[in-house]
């Protein structure tokens, strides 16, 4: 018998489903049947691009301290504003599917929605 | 019986806030964090320190870490949670309490003590003052500034969610008293409920009177309470 436990070690769109499959009491198994059409294999290889910035507005003390910096050295510049970016490798069944997952992965993780605007792009691998 | 203080890797404050709550004759342990907690909890501490190396930001990947689910779980039963420094930041990633703690306005980390004015007096951290009472305590982080959404702060006093601000000596509520640039010079709010708290300044660093103020002891009585 399969948990949704031993799914983890299946693609995230297979642990998807089993999790949100409603078991009813009495139902003791779940059983799941994959479909060769869904295997990695015809996955896509994909990088999404995700590039954390904060909101227009908030204070960033190490840009300006940076941009303070860059003048010492003589430069002259209006402004500098640092970005934090983050590649992501992931498999997918289109460009759609990555970029979803990689937008969760932010919302989720690699943004604080307080503080920071993020945006996603996706090329194949 | 006790207060759960969970030690992540990098933590540094889980013993400082033993000791305090010992002096308190506060029945206190360090959990691990993946350990879980005990099963019979009177309060959680989620100490200071660098949990994670402040990989990303500070208090994010503590904030992931499944115990946080039994953080949750624990303050939605009732149970007094604290955090304090990076447990603040740790609380705010982990959505127990509004807003962010992020890059002092001085880039720079910041050991200093600081007054604080009470807010809000009518909370289980709080009973012991009235609002507007002054009181001394340390701070010590480099990522300690509060920012929040213009609407989101106003709800914060509206519902009087505010803890504590940084003041000066007598009680004002100005910007050369605010150390690091937090927005209305908060250090400390509450979550959802009065009985879940985070905040900058160390209330266990000001806790022995060896050491020197023990304006903290109050704040960390709410465990008593």
């Amino acid at each position: 018998m399969m948990t949704v436990t031993d799914c983890f070690a299946l693609s995230d769109d297979v642990h998807r489903i089993v999790s949100a499959v409603e078991r009813p009491a009495h139902v003791r198994k779940v059983t799941i049947v994959l479909t060769p059409e869904r295997t990695l294999s015809d996955m896509t290889a994909y990088t999404a691009t995700v590039t954390v910035r904060l909101k227009r507005g908030v204070l960033d003390p190490e840009a300006e301290t940076t941009k303070r910096a860059l003048e010492r050295l003589g430069f002259e510049l209006d402004g500098l504003r640092s970005t934090d970016r983050f590649e992501l490798d992931l498999d997918a069944d289109d460009a759609a599917g990555a970029e979803s997952r990689a937008t969760e992965m932010a919302e989720r993780l690699l943004a604080n929605p307080t503080i920071h605007d993020y945006d996603v792009e996706v090329a194949e691998a | 019986m006790t207060v759960a203080i969970i030690r992540f890797g990098g933590s540094n404050c889980d013993r400082d806030a033993l000791r305090a709550l010992d002096h308190l004759d506060i029945d206190a342990e360090i959990v691990w964090h993946a350990d879980g907690l005990p099963e019979s909890l009177t309060g959680i501490i989620v100490p200071g320190g660098f949990s994670y190396g402040d990989y990303l930001r500070a208090g994010a990947m503590a904030a992931r870490a499944p115990v946080m689910d039994e953080v949750r779980a624990a303050a939605d039963d009732g149970v007094p949670v604290l955090g304090v420094c990076n447990g603040a930041q740790i609380g705010s990633e982990s959505g127990l309490t509004a807003g962010a703690f992020t890059t002092n306005r001085s880039a720079r980390f910041q050991c200093e003590p600081v007054h604080l004015r009470i807010e809000n007096a009518d909370t289980p951290w709080t009973a012991a003052f009235e609002e507007g009472d002054v009181i001394e305590v340390p701070i010590a982080h480099g990522e300690g500034r509060f920012e929040i959404t213009d609407d989101r702060l106003e709800t914060l006093n509206e519902e009087n969610r505010v803890l504590v601000r940084y003041c000066d000596a007598d009680g004002n509520v100005t910007d050369e008293a605010n150390p690091n640039g937090s927005k209305g010079n908060i250090a400390g709010i509450l979550g959802e409920n009065d009985h879940v708290a985070v905040l900058m300044p160390h209330p266990e660093r000001a806790s022995l009177p060896d050491i020197g103020s023990t304006d903290g002891q109050a704040i960390l009585e709410g465990f008593a309470r």
